[in-house]
């Protein structure tokens, strides 16, 4: 954390930041390390492949909140952004009754992308703009967009998707599922943005300290708009994955994503407050929440449970990272 | 004529709103969305006043459901409608969203409109027994239809299906295909609502008073949701494979179908049998490549058709009550042209 103890502190000093800063992964490791000795079926390749693709998913909308969190905002309207995006992508990915596409599949995946991208922008309008707390406004925009992909699939799930996209959400090259290959790229793409970006650099200092930022000349409301457009994009994205990978549009999926989204971030170490945080920790985070729903279903867990021990995590991941902090 | 006029009225409102709007606030931006949001309001409220003023000669029915977001219930309301304009009765739908609080208020409203009879999906089968009193208080008959009320006070009248059934039709079809023993595991719908509760009983009952060789190796929810059993089965898949487990069976097609996909993209389709209830368009194909081993039929259609048939017996005060039962049926591969024309 601080530069200065790397130089003064001793090997042993060094080797217990590097765990503090590292705590998270740590954290994984022995949860992996924990459930393989518990249970024999979970230690391996085609399990590893079931998590991952099972968390791909959060880990995107997961990523986009990171954004939207650093600069001391919030997201709330993801799973149902994620709902009206896949809704809006399953309608123009439909086939006819003889399995011939209505439209070209690129124009689906545009569809769904715009349907997240318009949205995350509506959500940086307001806040960024009108100044409305973004608490209350992608409140709103949470019901607004719920309630636009039920209107537009007039409440049931749009099904007849067509069979390109159903190999793709469930295909795989070198048995690394496209979802899996997706996320990959994208986690590298965001750690890049917000690691070695101007961009990246503006969003730390927006959520730090907002009025400082405008008055070192960062376009403040700028960035806070674009972070909102980015996580509305990142659940226009899992919209599209989630309906290749259930074959269907569904007006109700997504219910409670933002919520593990959100628990994903914090577990990450990432500060609601804003300005502290790492991407890379949001996606460990996401990991430790697939890693831990797959063991404890393995160890015939009941998901009653599951709820339980979940809430105990993400407290524990706080107050850990608080410690680290003090 | 009338309604040009409430229009012109609200205009002028609308407009002397906006105008205290920009007066209020600085941003041009926000000046809009209030502008936006009073003239959405009164609009509503135009419509509701013009509706009652329509009705006023022929009866009208209200129709409470729980929620709208699922294929069945969407049939239910249909065949409600169809039933009513067959009678020549206006409807009035209300949703809500699974809230009992917000359903008995739904009640409220319908009853101050003096509605000649309300059809009600209870959300909640203890909480939404005011809806019963309340109506009773008023002289207005109700009907329930599709999900039971608890407790002493019961609807004028019921029309359902036995959700016992349901369970024992999906659940007896793969056990007779397995020859009577076998390990199955169940994916249920969420925790404490009717339907799950008794689809779960009746699943243990059967199994444990006619199939005691075939055994409930796993249960958990998948929330009624595609994407839930999906994960579910996967874990499934990587704790019990090919040999663990024999069947599985899904409180509802949703479900049902998430499952058929995962085993499907674990090549295992057909070789774990999977059933489901509802019979959604969608389970066609899934019945057709025997991906999914047998489902099961609640006509929700008939369901709401039969509700507003009872309920106009009741509100030309014939003596229809009781219950009436619309019964399941067990859809296969051999049978299942008869429903999908």
């Amino acid at each position: 954390m601080n530069r200065n103890n790397f130089s003064k502190a001793g090997a042993g000093e060094t080797m217990k930041i590097i765990f503090r800063k590292y705590a998270i992964v740590f954290a994984l490791i022995i949860l992996i390390a924990i459930l393989s000795v518990i249970s024999d079926k979970f230690f391996t390749f085609t399990n590893f492949v079931t998590i991952l693709t099972q968390t791909s998913i959060n880990a995107l909308l997961a990523i986009g909140v990171t954004f939207v969190i650093l600069t001391g905002g919030i997201d709330l309207s993801v799973g149902s952004m994620l709902a009206a995006s896949g809704v809006a992508f399953a309608i123009i990915a439909k086939v006819d009754g003889n399995g011939a596409a209505l439209y070209p599949p690129i124009l689906a995946v545009f569809a769904g992308i715009f349907t997240g991208v318009l949205f995350g922008f509506l959500n940086g309008l307001i806040v960024a703009k009108a100044k409305v707390a973004p608490f209350i406004v992608t409140l709103g925009t949470m019901t607004i967009s719920r309630g636009i992909a039920l209107i537009v699939a007039d409440g049931r799930p749009v099904s007849g998707i067509s069979s390109v996209f159903k190999s793709f959400g469930s295909g795989s090259i070198g048995g690394i599922p496209y979802l899996v290959i997706i996320m990959i790229m994208v986690s590298v793409i965001a750690i890049f943005i917000l690691g070695k970006t101007k961009f990246g650099r503006y969003i730390y200092a927006v959520g730090g300290n907002e009025e400082a930022a405008r008055a070192s000349g960062i376009p403040a409301s700028n960035v806070k708009m674009m972070v909102y457009i980015i996580c509305g994009f990142m659940a226009g994205l899992s919209g599209i994955m989630q309906a290749c990978r259930v074959v269907v549009g569904q007006p109700n999926a997504g219910e409670g994503y933002e919520l593990q989204a959100i628990s994903a971030v914090v577990i990450g170490g990432t500060a609601l407050s804003g300005g502290i945080g790492k991407m890379w920790g949001t996606i460990v985070g996401a990991f430790i929440i697939g890693v831990l729903g797959n063991g404890l279903d393995l160890l015939g867990v009941s998901s009653y449970w599951q709820k339980v021990i979940s809430g105990i995590i993400i407290i524990a991941a706080v107050l850990l990272d608080r410690a680290d902090k003090k | 004529m009338k309604k040009l006029l409430v229009a012109m009225v609200l205009g002028a409102a609308v407009a002397m709103f906006a105008g205290c709007g920009q007066q209020a606030e600085e941003t041009p931006v926000s000046t809009e969305t209030t502008a936006q949001e009073t003239v959405e309001a009164p609009s509503e409220t135009a419509e509701e006043d013009t509706k009652v003023e329509e009705m006023a000669d022929e009866m009208t029915f209200g129709y409470l459901i729980c929620n709208e977001r699922t294929a069945f219930m969407l049939d239910l309301i249909q065949g409600t409608q169809d039933k009513c304009d067959e009678l020549g009765i206006k409807l009035i739908v209300n949703d809500s969203d699974m809230d009992p609080a917000k359903q008995i208020s739904q009640a409220e409203s319908m009853i101050s409109q003096q509605v000649d009879a309300i059809i009600v999906t209870a959300a909640d089968a203890e909480a939404c027994v005011p809806i019963i009193e309340k109506c009773n208080a008023a002289n207005i008959p109700v009907v329930g239809v599709c999900n039971t009320f608890s407790g002493d006070l019961q609807p004028d009248a019921f029309v359902g299906s036995n959700d016992n059934q349901s369970a024992e039709l999906a659940v007896s079809a793969l056990c007779e295909a397995l020859g009577g023993k076998g390990k199955i595991g169940m994916i249920s719908g969420v925790a404490g609502q009717s339907s799950e509760v008794i689809r779960g009983e009746a699943t243990k009952r059967l199994l444990s008073e006619k199939y005691p060789d075939v055994e409930l190796v796993v249960e958990d929810t998948g929330s009624w949701t595609r994407d839930g059993a999906m994960t579910l089965t996967e874990n499934w898949i990587q704790k019990y494979g090919e040999e663990g487990l024999d069947a599985i069976f899904c409180q509802n097609d949703e479900m049902a179908i998430g499952t058929c996909n995962a085993l499907d993209n674990a090549g295992l389709s057909g070789k774990i049998l999977v059933s489901g209830i509802d019979l959604i368009p969608e389970s066609k194909e899934y019945l057709e490549s025997g991906k999914m081993y047998a489902d099961v039929f609640q006509d929700g259609y008939g369901q709401g058709f039969k509700a507003v048939e009872v309920a106009f017996g009741l509100a030309n005060g014939e003596n229809v009550g009781g219950e009436t039962w619309i019964p399941f049926e067990l859809v296969t591969k051999e049978n299942m042209a008869d429903y999908f024309e």
